[in-house]
């Protein structure tokens, strides 16, 4: 048994060198394929997080009328959370709202001025107000439309410009996204098939190349086992060698775009070459093993049908 | 040791290769099969190992059912059969020692096992110092034994040589047919596919001739009637 398989690994190895040009163009094919998938993975994961990012940004918020109690938005508050879209509420007083302000323009000696003012007038600057997050960016629709069709909607008026702006923003992402993501699959499939085709028609020119040698195995007693291992073997070897160079590349890719990344999601945990190395034995050894899986089946395809087997 | 039972192979009702073909071999034998070209003789040794299917009939090599067997059964049996053919079928790149060595790497026989039965099967041939040589080194007799120590490697029951001398001078064909006989002396088998009608009058074996797919004759001690 370990005879036979070294022997096979001897035969596979043979091959491999002896076709050395077709071996590099087979790789490259491989490499291309596995670089766009990678690609693809880290696209998907960065457009996630740019949504997510925006998504976060997005809430609803309820500005009470000068005259309604503190208790009555209490109650208010109470009644909305019940919604089983609302993720959070948060209550900010007028008092709140008008401490955050001046905190924000805490610099600006002309707006603190007009504060002033307004203030010695006793004037109510903010209004008490809720601010609603939903638990999907799907969901405001949902919720707005409750809140306006709600027993109180006299007693507030919504502000959902915000919530307009990001989800015209998010939309955007999504649209651009969606396309991107169409375009990478449609580019893997591709190369793919390409691969695969390539996989196929490797294993038919090393067939034709040994036709000598294997038509003296099947003569001499040979299983077709034996026969078709160092052929199948080869072109795991392929998928072998492809993978490495692509994590090598694709390593090298993500290290040169990390600091552009932090850059971009500025604040957001976002770590892209932390999600490879987490992942690192899922995506390479599955793509590892799903190359292979793929490359066994067709190049059983392409033995069969050149040995009669 | 072959039993041959109305074996016949048509491609269509009115084209044939063989035609109810019956025939018994004994162990030990020395057949020649004879006939001219086109007779059914290499379908008759491509059905023998199990390289194409009958039509109808049976064969059975020591008491296996050729004509029914499992394709994963199909390596064992040709290990049982050495074969050899006209064009010798050597591969190039390997020495006459490689080339014979390949046919036990190929079926996984353990390395310090094919350096005791090589050199062996080699002397039998009389090739023993002409291991290292390359096929293109060697004259077309010496090519021819090379093919024949690779088929005796696996030490068959039965060796079936399809026009062996088909490629070779009268010298080199009377060396390859004395070889033969001596692996028969030695208890093999043999079947010898042949229009070479010199080889066959100075056998004194007998002989099965083809015509049109069928058997017109089989003599004990027979001769080249065609």
């Amino acid at each position: 048994m370990l005879t036979s398989f070294l022997r096979v690994m001897k035969f596979a190895f043979q091959g491999f060198w002896r076709n050395i040009w077709l071996s590099i163009i087979n790789i490259t094919i491989l490499i291309l394929t596995l670089f766009a998938i990678n690609f693809l993975i880290g696209f998907n994961l960065l457009a996630d997080n740019a949504i997510n990012l925006v998504s976060e940004k997005v809430d609803v918020n309820l500005y009470f009328k000068e005259n309604v109690s503190s208790q009555k938005i209490e109650e208010i508050k109470q009644k909305i959370s019940d919604s089983e879209y609302i993720q959070d509420i948060e209550f900010v007083s007028s008092e709140d709202a008008l401490n955050n302000f001046i905190d924000k323009h805490e610099s600006d000696e002309y707006i603190l001025e007009a504060v002033n003012e307004l203030k010695e007038d006793n004037a109510q600057v903010f209004l008490s107000s809720l601010k609603i997050k939903a638990k999907d960016m799907d969901m405001y629709d949902s919720i707005l439309t409750e809140l306006k069709e709600s027993q109180y909607s006299e007693l507030f008026e919504i502000d959902e410009s915000e919530f307009q702006d990001y989800t015209s923003m998010t939309n955007r992402l999504s649209d651009i996204s969606s396309k991107i993501k169409l375009f990478g699959y449609v580019v893997s499939i591709i190369f793919i098939l390409i691969a695969l085709m390539m996989v196929y028609n490797t294993i038919k020119i090393a067939t034709y190349t040994h036709r000598e040698e294997i038509g003296i195995m099947r003569l001499v007693g040979a299983t077709n086992n034996f026969i078709k291992s160092p052929l199948i073997f080869e072109i795991v070897f392929y998928n072998l060698v492809a993978v490495v160079v692509v994590v090598v590349l694709f390593y090298s890719f993500l290290s040169a775009m990390n600091p552009l990344l932090v850059k971009l999601f500025e604040g957001y945990p976002l770590n892209l070459m932390g999600y490879f190395n987490t992942n690192f034995v899922w995506i390479f050894g599955g793509e590892f093993l799903m190359m292979s899986l793929f490359s066994v089946i067709s190049s059983s395809i392409a033995i069969k049908k050149f040995l009669k087997m | 040791m072959i039993e041959i039972t109305n074996l016949s192979k048509f491609y269509n009702p009115n084209v044939w290769a063989l035609n109810k073909v019956s025939l018994n071999i004994k162990p030990g034998e020395f057949v020649s099969i004879v006939g001219q070209s086109g007779t059914g003789k290499t379908t008759l040794v491509k059905m023998l190992i199990a390289d194409e299917l009958p039509t109808d009939g049976r064969i059975v090599i020591g008491g296996w059912d050729v004509t029914s067997i499992k394709d994963y059964d199909i390596p064992y049996l040709r290990r049982q059969i050495g074969v050899v053919f006209q064009d010798y079928k050597l591969l190039q790149k390997k020495s006459v020692y490689e080339n014979v060595s390949f046919a036990l790497e190929s079926c996984g026989t353990q390395k310090d096992r094919i350096h005791k039965i090589v050199p062996q099967i080699l002397k039998i041939v009389g090739l023993q110092g002409k291991a290292d040589r390359y096929p293109y080194q060697l004259s077309g007799g010496e090519q021819q034994r090379t093919a024949i120590a690779r088929s005796l490697v696996h030490q068959p029951k039965l060796l079936i040589a399809d026009e062996p001398t088909g490629n070779l001078d009268s010298i080199n064909s009377r060396e390859i047919v004395d070889l033969l006989l001596r692996i028969n002396n030695l208890n093999t088998t043999v079947i010898l596919v042949s229009h070479d009608r010199d080889i066959i009058n100075s056998l004194g074996k007998r002989v099965v001739t083809m015509d049109d797919g069928k058997i017109i004759s089989d003599q004990v001690v027979g001769r080249y009637i065609l």
